[in-house]
């Protein structure tokens, strides 16, 4: 599956490019944020400071309003094999429900976001 | 009859990893660990509490990795090598300093810890002496519900 991936201090994120509908750059259409939109911050629902949130990736929701997730600067696209997908320690799982699981090699650890448990909790 | 209890807990004498955390020492039951190894690269995580921390590649795997000290109330580990437990119990792995012994024991040399008030003090309820020195038994399911508490 193919993931947008962007990255915080510490680890990585990536957002499954099958959940989305398209990408905003927040500069050139920052009408695009507030009112108009359900806009989420990728970095609070993280639980990290905000930062600059360039992208804004429009989510299939079928709803109306449009969810649009801020991201920091999308860094690159790829291919991550689903097979490859590892789900986290039981323990963890409450803490990470918005994340279906990492991929994991020697170089680093992206986090598989989870973009339909995050439409359906917003109320 | 002193015979039959002394066969009773032979029968019963279960294998535990003495390892140090901080200058103490303490210990879990073998049964449950997989291994034991060198810390390497670690992967922080969002959202999970300061103990948590982050995750360890076990042959791309991963693997929580606890810092029990914090969790007991005392500083943050410093260690260099982690005891992995087995997948059936939750892929964990505790932050140790270093494995000390391996010792057979039975139930009876387990003896009470006086129970301090916290959420962590069940992660402690019984020592035994292991040369001269005491050893902390760990509860690992106490361990896991701490954890999931936290959530």
């Amino acid at each position: 599956m193919r993931y947008f991936v962007c990255a915080f201090d510490d680890f990585q994120v990536g957002v499954p490019a099958e959940c989305m509908e398209r990408i905003i750059a927040m500069d050139a259409h920052p009408d695009e944020a507030g009112d108009r939109n359900f806009c989420i911050s990728l970095a609070a629902l993280c639980g990290q400071k905000e930062t600059d949130a360039p992208h804004g990736l429009v989510l299939k929701s079928g709803r109306s309003p449009a969810v649009v997730l801020l991201t920091p600067k999308i860094q690159t696209d790829m291919e991550l094999p689903d097979a490859e997908l590892r789900a986290f320690p039981r323990s963890l799982a409450a803490f990470l429900r918005y994340f279906r699981g990492a991929f994991l090699d020697a170089s680093g650890m992206i986090l598989a976001l989870d973009p339909e448990t995050i439409i359906k909790d917003i109320p | 009859m002193e015979e039959i209890s002394r066969e009773a807990d032979s029968a019963e004498a279960q294998k535990y990893l003495i390892f140090m955390i901080l200058e103490k020492r303490y210990a879990l039951p073998s049964r449950i660990i997989s291994e034991v190894a060198a810390l390497e690269k670690v992967f922080p995580l969002p959202l999970v509490p300061p103990f948590v921390r982050g995750i360890i590649n076990r042959y791309s795997i991963p693997y929580a990795l606890v810092d029990v000290s914090l969790i007991l109330g005392g500083d943050s580990a410093q260690g260099s090598k982690v005891i992995v437990f087995k997948e059936e119990t939750d892929r964990l792995a505790l932050l140790i300093d270093d494995v000390v012994d391996f010792a057979d024991l039975p139930p009876s040399a387990l003896m009470d810890v006086d129970q301090e008030a916290g959420a962590a003090a069940n992660l402690v309820r019984a020592f035994f002496e292991w040369k001269g020195n005491p050893v902390f038994c760990l509860e690992s399911d106490e361990l896991l519900r701490h954890i999931q508490q936290e959530a």
